[in-house]
């Protein structure tokens, strides 16, 4: 009997094997092949190092909540320091003090070429070198 | 066996041993499907990596509104698909014009003679060598017994489209293998 591609698709797809023409034989063969399991599969020990790793990322989570707390901390330590001098009266009229007080863009400058500096250092050297 | 929702609650209450048992479950489905998009076993481990990491952190957002396997195959479809992308590898499809199948069906290379396991061998590396959507449709109907519905669902394609891709697959590798069963009967 002759039957339509469509026909013999769907006879396999239910469970029939009609063999008795060459398109039917060879649809046998595509669908031994396509029913096996490909042969790649993952290492038995797949599972244990994903839930290692997904515990190691926990951890690496929690450092930006310790960095958060090391931030608040300085950055209330300034502002105590500033409203202490504010309070006291306090003048930078001791030695070196007494120079810098003279050129506030000399320390302006100061801070910010130290953290320039850093960042180059940060996000381009230390990149650099990792490659 | 767990049922989803139970599965799914344990893992957001942070039980890894519910994680464990999800990998278990689902690594054979993700791991053909990215044997089928990606060649080297390197990338493909580290491919199913993080399709998991992936699941790790959406699992939040699963809805239930479809199955979980279905939801996990279509995080390792779209992930193994931007791999792809990401590589620069072609997502062919068969172009209408037929010279995608006059070349695939072509049997300059037909041995004088086949066994039927050499057949079979041959057979899987033509369906390593289909274009990337038919490949994956093809196993995850024949291998993973998806219907047309969870297939659409994972490649974001229409039903129809799936049934056509599926025919179509199927018949290039007929006409193919046909080839070399004719020459067998022949002899």
């Amino acid at each position: 009997m002759n039957y339509t591609d469509e026909d013999l698709q769907k006879k396999f797809d239910d469970g029939n094997f009609p063999l008795d023409s060459i398109d039917a034989q060879a649809y046998h063969k595509v669908f031994d092949a396509l029913n096996r399991e490909p042969e790649y599969t993952l290492p038995v020990y797949f599972a244990d190092r994903l839930l290692t790793l997904i515990e190691s990322k926990g951890k690496a989570r929690e450092i930006p909540s310790d960095n958060f707390w090391l931030g608040l901390g300085l950055f209330s330590f300034i502002i105590a320091l500033i409203v202490a001098f504010i309070l006291t009266g306090f003048k930078l009229s001791v030695g070196a003090f007494r120079f810098f007080a003279g050129y506030p863009g000399l320390i302006i400058f100061g801070i910010a070429f130290i953290l320039v500096l850093n960042w180059v250092d940060k996000k381009i050297i230390r990149k650099v070198e990792a490659f | 066996m767990m049922d989803d929702h139970a599965l799914v609650s344990r893992i957001i209450s942070g039980d890894k041993q519910a994680f464990r048992l999800l990998i278990k479950q689902h690594e054979r489905l993700v791991a053909h499907m990215v044997s089928r998009l990606v060649d080297r076993n390197e990338d493909r481990e580290e491919l199913c990596q993080d399709v998991f990491l992936r699941v790790y952190e959406k699992i939040g957002d699963f809805n239930f509104q479809s199955k979980l396997s279905t939801w996990i195959a279509t995080i390792a479809y779209r992930m193994g698909i931007n791999h792809l992308r990401k590589k620069k590898i072609e997502l062919s499809d068969i172009p209408e014009d037929g010279s995608f199948t006059a070349h695939f069906i072509s049997s300059d290379d037909a041995q004088e003679s086949m066994e039927d396991n050499e057949i079979e061998e041959m057979t899987l590396k033509l369906i390593d060598g289909l274009p990337t959507h038919y490949k994956t449709i093809l196993t995850l109907y024949h291998v993973d017994q998806m219907n047309y519905g969870e297939i659409g669902e994972v490649t974001g394609m229409p039903e129809g489209t799936v049934k056509n891709y599926l025919f179509r697959a199927r018949n290039l590798l007929k006409e193919k293998v046909k080839k070399y069963l004719g020459k067998e009967q022949l002899l």
